[in-house]
């Protein structure tokens, strides 16, 4: 199986987090990582197409559909196992590293924090 | 009201390759359309800025996985393009000036002006062979440009012309051009058009530093100092980049260290070489980080 070696960017993360439901199109893509990140991530479609590019060469998206809306083709695109594993290991390791803080945070004020698996 | 605007788009999407437009262009063009707000006529400036750097990153190809070998490969076929557009640009400038003292300056000899006429012809044709992918050409070529000016530069040295006073600026491109296209000749070639390279000449002729009293008094090394630092900028887009610009920065720094150590060059000199010199290390160092941060993928 192929990893990521180094940490995933943002952007990165929040567009294969959006294709977790299933095949979306560019404008779809940008609406539902925006609000997957409550609005903190703001995809423009320059930005989001030189991203779908580089994941599509790196095996972790493909093109799943192509249909031609008003006259303009749309593309379809979805993770591969390969780009869900990356996105689930970049969240197991976030998480990781968050629960390093909260405990302390926690044992600090003296109280104690159930991290509840998502 | 969205024509105006489909109409802005597609001009801006015209900075991209003509091959990705094909493929991906109406795609782009109707996730533009669907972003933007009833009656707005102009693109934003958040979706303009991407759409640009967006095109430059499908030309520079950063997209495509690049071992590192070839960002260094890359890099040096750069520094040799960078540096014979800067020999050509200067023997160019040589034979201009030498070619209007013809009957004025009675010591002028044949050689000189036709060793500088040959050698801008040779180091064009290097650049050319260079772009085109046909390096081994590229290595004769050169070589054969810088004997020709070295030939012309030694006809001269009894002559009473003070065109060659200014040290020897003119000397550095070309032999680091051969040695750096070295081992180009056993790699496997880049190849782009080659005659757009031929605007490199004149660019060169007034932002890089050359004997030619235009570029060498009033703007330099100013002028060299920006195209270097736009070359250090550049690395955030394609890693060979500023490996190039330090073949440049390379030359530069080995004339001042020459005209510092064989003869009385002013005490600017100096600092004029650490600047060089840090600049080169910079631009080395941008590029080698560049080359490896770019993504890379294990087996496991």
């Amino acid at each position: 199986m192929s990893i990521i070696q180094a940490p995933m960017r943002e952007p990165t993360y929040f567009i294969l987090a959006a294709l977790l439901d299933g095949p979306l199109h560019g404008y779809a893509v940008i609406k539902h990582v925006e609000e997957l990140a409550a609005g903190r991530v703001r995809l423009a479609a320059g930005t989001l197409y030189a991203a779908l590019d580089r994941l599509a060469a790196e095996g972790l998206i493909q093109v799943v559909s192509e249909e031609i809306v008003n006259g303009r083709a749309r593309r379809y695109y979805g993770l591969t196992d390969q780009g869900q594993a990356a996105v689930q290991a970049e969240a197991a390791r976030m998480a990781a590293a968050a629960v390093v803080v909260i405990r302390r945070s926690a044992r600090t004020v003296g109280t104690s924090i159930v991290v509840r698996p998502a | 009201m969205s024509g105006v605007l489909e109409r802005r788009y597609r001009r801006l999407l015209r900075a991209y390759p003509s091959a990705y437009r094909d493929e991906h262009g109406e795609e782009i063009l109707a996730t533009l359309l669907e972003l933007a707000d009833a009656g707005q006529r102009w693109p934003s400036p958040a979706e303009a800025l991407a759409l640009f750097l967006g095109a430059l990153r499908t030309w520079s190809r950063v997209n495509r996985q690049r071992p590192t070998r070839s960002v260094w490969l890359g890099g040096l076929r750069l520094a040799v393009l960078f540096l014979l557009a800067q020999a050509t640009a200067q023997a160019g400038a040589n034979t201009g000036l030498l070619l209007s003292w013809v009957g004025v300056d009675r010591s002028l000899s044949a050689v000189v002006v036709v060793g500088f006429g040959l050698a801008t012809l040779l180091a064009a044709g290097g650049l050319l062979a260079v772009a085109g992918g046909r390096h081994a050409l590229a290595l004769v070529l050169t070589i054969g440009a810088l004997i020709a000016e070295q030939t012309a530069a030694l006809a001269d040295l009894g002559g009473t012309s003070s065109l060659f006073r200014l040290g020897e600026i003119y000397f550095w491109p070309l032999p680091l051009a051969v040695a750096f296209a070295l081992p180009l000749v056993r790699s496997r070639p880049s190849v782009s058009r080659p005659w757009p390279w031929l605007l490199t000449v004149p660019a060169a002729l007034f932002l890089l530093p050359t004997q030619f009293d235009a570029t060498l008094r009033s703007s330099q090394p100013w002028a060299f100092g920006a195209v270097l630092l736009a070359c250090l900028l550049w690395t955030a887009i394609d890693a060979r980049v500023p490996i190039g610009a330090a073949g440049l920065a390379l030359a530069f720094a080995t004339f001042l260290l020459d005209s510092l150590l064989t003869m009385t060059a002013p005490s600017l000199f100096w600092y004029w070489l650490i600047g060089t010199l840090t600049l080169a290390v910079g631009l080395l160092g941008a590029g080698a980080l560049r080359g490896v941060r770019q993504p890379e993928r294990k087996n496991s």
